[in-house]
């Protein structure tokens, strides 16, 4: 959109440089390093090695002593690692302009607590107990971040999309391009069905209750497409009140924190099978982190809860591409569009804006290259070998320790998003607003549920298996 | 929007940080963030009190000094403790 009157014009300072995008945006840290362990464990493996003594990761155990054993004779490894993600995630929150001072000290806190929560859901007893990490993180996170003081240099480390960017761009090292390419039209398709029809619902709704337009797009955008960063897109692109930003983020993070524990609550009693419920919260779930905790909640189910049918990574692969590939690459055409709406048919604000289709790409959450190009390299890396040799050294050599990555990126997350999520923060969310984004929430998981276990279902237990 | 209108992005009005953002939108960091590629340059304007985009202008614009993305400092919102 630049031209040359706009550059030559002092008054107008520069826009940001590809260089500066590259270095300031999460995405593209998330790739950097995502993209970076996987093209080094790739190599690696290639060469005959491995990364998989650095990924570490604790084992089962039914006596704390098992404990103690394991973190005695692993503790090098442990220390290793937490140095490998220490400088990787350093680096990027020194691109981001984090202060390292503050961010390091808290990410050693960070996974230390991880440590603990990994150790946790390995314990032979953890689903008996209902003790899944996710759960247990966000829980625990929930009960400190709102009834303790916690000190400020920690908030630094908490950095929810950072590191579940990260393990996404990682989950791509464990999906082959041939299964994205196999799933992807199906999982489009229904979100797609299930977006225009969440979003017609809440902007319908509140048009109904006489709220703004432009507050209407905002909470349409948040619970049909991708939550916080769909509303705020949105409300970037047409112009929103700066209080209908902090009610859609309100709203948004209010029921997507209901549904971290309600979707694979309800799935398990339902007895759903993995690829089924993971299509499901990808369907109804409105955030990534959210999402993935309550998917990898009931992938942990698999094996350890009777009835549950499935892999354990089906829950997470559905919904992964559900929502990842289905929902949010989908956030720059609905900002397009609505600008373009905005600009034509809602009253002015006294801010002039114009829509433009470089919206898109501005607008595209870049970590999903990363995820797409994750699929890329293993393909082609673990192409030519037949499925038992895969099984017998791809799969320990190559993809494991990825997975194992993946598992702690995630684990990071959902400990930071109890720790940051603060009740006495949450802005006035009013009753109508309130109304129309929760009519909004039913549909969307009725549809979701229905789309899921009977209009797709043979599809997404297939995947399950 | 005429191409020499100077834009939200170099007004002393308009706060695009993104530490600044996320203190000024309590909420955005847990489920989103400030640095995420889907804000690309959004900012919340003082003077309409909207959340922009950073190549709007207004009459209202004023050039500010500072580089855009650099923060501006307000003690008052950054207490010691989180809660």
């Amino acid at each position: 959109m630049t031209n040359i009157a706009e550059l030559s014009n002092p008054a107008i300072a520069p826009r940001e440089t590809l260089w500066g995008e590259l270095i300031h945006k999460e995405d593209w840290w998330a790739i950097w390093i995502g993209l970076g362990l996987i093209v080094v464990a790739a190599a690696l493996f290639v060469d005959g090695g491995s990364l998989k003594w650095i990924a570490v990761a604790p084992l089962k155990w039914s006596h704390p002593a098992e404990v103690a054993t394991q973190l005695r004779e692993h503790w090098t490894q442990y220390a290793a690692l937490l140095v490998l993600w220490a400088v990787l995630f350093g680096i990027g929150a020194s691109g981001l302009r984090i202060k390292l001072a503050q961010f390091l000290p808290a990410f050693v806190v960070l996974y230390v607590s991880a440590l603990g929560l990994y150790f946790l859901g390995q314990w032979n007893q953890a689903s008996h107990y209902n003790l899944e990490p996710p759960l247990v993180a966000l829980a625990l996170g929930l009960l400190l971040s709102n009834t303790v003081a916690l000190p400020r240099w920690l908030s630094s480390g908490l950095r929810v999309e950072f590191y579940i960017k990260t393990g996404i761009v990682l989950l791509g090292a464990s999906l082959p391009l041939t299964l994205i390419a196999w799933a992807g039209p199906v999982a489009i398709l229904q979100a797609s069905i299930i977006s225009l029809v969440t979003f017609g619902t809440i902007y319908y709704t509140s048009k109904r209750l006489g709220l703004d337009p432009r507050l209407a797009a905002v909470l349409g955008t948040g619970g049909a497409v991708c939550g916080v960063s769909g509303a705020i897109a949105v409300a970037g692109a047409v112009g929103a009140k700066k209080e209908h930003v902090s009610i859609a983020i309100s709203l948004v993070v209010l029921w997507a924190i209901v549904m971290i524990f309600a979707l694979p609550l309800v799935s398990r009693e339902l007895g759903l099978s993995t690829g089924v419920a993971g299509a499901w919260i990808g369907t109804s779930e409105f955030a990534d982190a959210a999402g993935l905790a309550a998917a990898q909640t009931y992938g942990g189910y698999a094996g350890n809860v009777p009835g549950i049918a499935g892999s354990a990574d089906a829950a997470v692969n559905a919904f992964t591409l559900m929502k990842v590939i289905g929902r949010d690459v989908w956030i720059g055409v609905w900002a397009f569009v609505l600008s373009i709406v905005a600009i034509s048919r809602w009253e002015s604000t006294g801010v002039q804006t114009k829509a433009g289709a470089g919206e898109i790409w501005r607008r595209l959450p870049k970590f999903v290259l990363g995820f797409l190009l994750a699929s890329v390299v293993i393909t082609l890396v673990t192409h030519g070998y037949s499925y038992a040799d895969y099984k017998k050294s791809v799969l320990p050599g190559l993809v494991a320790p990825l997975q194992v990555f993946r598992v702690w990126a995630l684990t990071f997350a959902f400990l930071s998003i109890g720790l940051t999520t603060r009740i006495r923060d949450f802005a006035a969310i009013g009753r109508r607003p309130f109304y129309a984004f929760t009519v909004g929430v039913v549909i969307n998981v009725i549809l979701g549920f229905i789309l899921s276990t009977q209009v797709f279902s043979a599809f997404w237990t297939r995947l399950g298996q | 929007m005429s191409p020499c209108e100077p834009r939200c992005q170099s007004c002393r009005h308009f706060t695009r940080a993104a530490a600044e953002l996320e203190a000024l939108l309590p909420g955005l960091r847990t489920l989103s963030s400030a640095y995420a590629a889907v804000r690309s340059e959004d900012g919340l304007c003082s003077v309409h009190d909207r959340y922009v985009a950073a190549y709007s202008h207004c009459a209202a614009h004023q050039r500010q000094e500072s580089t855009p993305e650099q923060p501006q400092r307000r003690p008052s919102q950054r207490p010691a403790l989180i809660r």
